[in-house]
């Protein structure tokens, strides 16, 4: 009797032990879910944030993204700290094609150099997230503003990583 | 032969003793961890919750429009805890907690201090409610929770004001008429839940007056002084740039607790302070002149001490007007 009490206890215990298996990867993949579903809200809505919108007037230009900014809020290292929750922001230039000699944007090459990365927290960018924005900079060679130059406009994609708590 | 009188007895072996001690340990023990789960599950439950609510609020923040209004719509009655912390070295832009409590079934009590926060730098909360012990706002909702997602504009966009209450709120303005002339044109654009603007009953709303009158109004606006009193504190605000809505600070002072208001305005003017900075950097790469670059460093002075203060300058104004002509002169916006 006590032995089958014993015997009893053993497989249910087992019964538990794979039953809080799943559970926990079911929740691991829900936590992911989140992840990712936070990255895709941000990628979308990463034009219109402050930091990096193009304005005329003050007012937004619709999901155009002003690549000066981005450029100068990348030295700002406040926002590596976790203020959008990234582990990856970069913007990248489609149009016109950048000069494949400049891959990463430094002061000089601002008008053709390709990626722009804001923030870098990580070397796994599995799970990014991608949304085609507009990309304006100021080009001195246009226009005929206070010393000259003017706004020119091109397409791009903005990458977003949402952060992983768990690494 | 000797008869012997033998008592009835009842043999009681060990492996009985033993099968009952065990048995009563496997029924504790089931009790206990069933418990233990039930409370987990709900923890869980509540900060999926929180971080959904999260991701959900990003899509009402404004981007080409001047304000949006949403309703959340609940399955069960909720509890919403806001926490806002101020700007310190180590977090230059604040916090903003936020955690969610959904009614524990079965009767049970709700406990305030029971599921983990989810933290967001990036969002500005206004909710109407009062601060408990743990200096948290907490709304509560049957249904719905409503949502006002308002941008602040100092000239160029700072945030998004997203002003929070639930369907248990109900809000009157007694004399709409003494409002600024177009407040009460773009209060009825927005068409806000439980808002009205004649029919105050105090019993049932709070009651928001313009002036001085302050007997049976529970908000007095005072518009030549830009302050708003709750109770025994008064907020101030700023009318924000006249392109778009200037009234965001002012929905958000009237909407949400003074103690709330008070450090999300600080935590505002950390974040304009940075976006300052950005603009100053851009307005010497595309050569805006001193006087842009001497009116921006004047703003990021007046943001640097509100930040301190949590009291917003009346001089702010003049200090918005001059830099948004400057700026879009030269292409800086």
């Amino acid at each position: 009797m006590a032995f089958m009490l014993v015997a009893v206890i053993l497989f249910f215990s087992m019964v538990a032990i794979v039953y809080f298996m799943i559970v926990f990867s079911k929740l691991s993949d829900s936590a992911e879910d989140l992840r990712q579903e936070e990255a895709k809200e941000l990628a979308r809505q990463m034009a219109g944030t402050p930091e990096l919108m193009f304005s005329e007037g003050t007012f937004a230009q619709s999901s155009a993204i002003d690549f000066d900014k981005a450029f100068f809020l990348k030295q700002h290292i406040a926002y590596n700290r976790g203020f959008w929750n990234l582990d990856y922001l970069a913007i990248e230039r489609v149009y016109p094609a950048p000069n494949p000699a400049h891959q990463e944007c430094t002061p000089s090459t601002l008008a053709t150099c390709r990626y722009l990365t804001i923030i870098s927290n990580t070397n796994n960018l599995a799970g990014t997230q991608t949304a085609p924005v507009a990309i304006v900079w100021w080009d001195n060679t246009l226009g005929i503003g206070i010393t000259g130059g003017d706004y020119r406009f091109g397409l791009g994609r903005i990458h977003t990583l949402a952060h992983d708590p768990t690494k | 032969m000797i008869k012997i009188l033998s008592k009835r007895g009842y043999e009681f072996s060990f492996a009985w003793i033993f099968a009952i001690f065990v048995g009563a340990v496997i029924i504790f023990l089931a009790i206990y961890f069933t418990i233990q789960i039930i409370g987990t599950q709900q923890a869980t439950r509540d900060v999926t919750q929180s971080k959904s609510l999260g991701v959900l609020l990003t899509p009402i923040e404004t981007e080409l429009e001047e304000g949006k209004f949403a309703k959340i719509y609940l399955t069960d009655p909720t509890r919403i805890y806001f926490e806002c912390k101020e700007p310190t070295q180590s977090n230059p832009f604040g916090s903003q907690n936020l955690r969610l409590s959904i009614k524990p079934p079965l009767g049970q009590r709700w406990e305030d201090a029971q599921s983990p926060a989810v933290t967001f730098h990036n969002k500005y909360f206004f909710p109407s409610g009062e601060l408990n012990y743990f200096d948290e706002t907490a709304a509560e909702g049957e249904k719905e929770f409503y949502v006002l997602s308002k941008p602040l504009y100092l000239p160029f966009k700072v945030a998004d004001l997203m002003i929070i209450y639930s369907d248990k709120q109900k809000f009157c303005f007694s004399n709409i008429n003494q409002a600024p002339s177009d407040f009460r044109r773009r209060m009825e654009q927005i068409n806000m839940t439980n808002v009205i603007f004649a029919g105050c009953n105090p019993d049932e709303h709070e009651v928001i007056c313009f002036g001085s009158r302050t007997s049976g109004c529970d908000i007095v606006v005072n518009e030549n002084q830009k302050t708003v009193m709750k109770g025994s504190k008064t907020v101030s605000y700023a009318e924000s740039s006249v392109e778009h809505d200037p009234y965001a600070m002012l929905y958000a002072a009237i909407f949400s607790d003074p103690d709330t208001y008070t450090c999300q305005v600080k935590r505002l003017m950390s974040h304009a302070s940075k976006l300052t900075d950005i603009y100053y950097s851009k307005s010497n790469y595309i050569n805006c002149g001193e006087a842009v670059r001497q009116e921006l460093q004047s703003l990021n002075n007046t943001f640097a001490s509100t930040q301190q203060s949590g009291i917003v300058p009346q001089n702010l104004n003049i200090l918005m007007r001059e830099l948004q002509t400057g700026g879009v002169n030269c292409g800086l916006f």
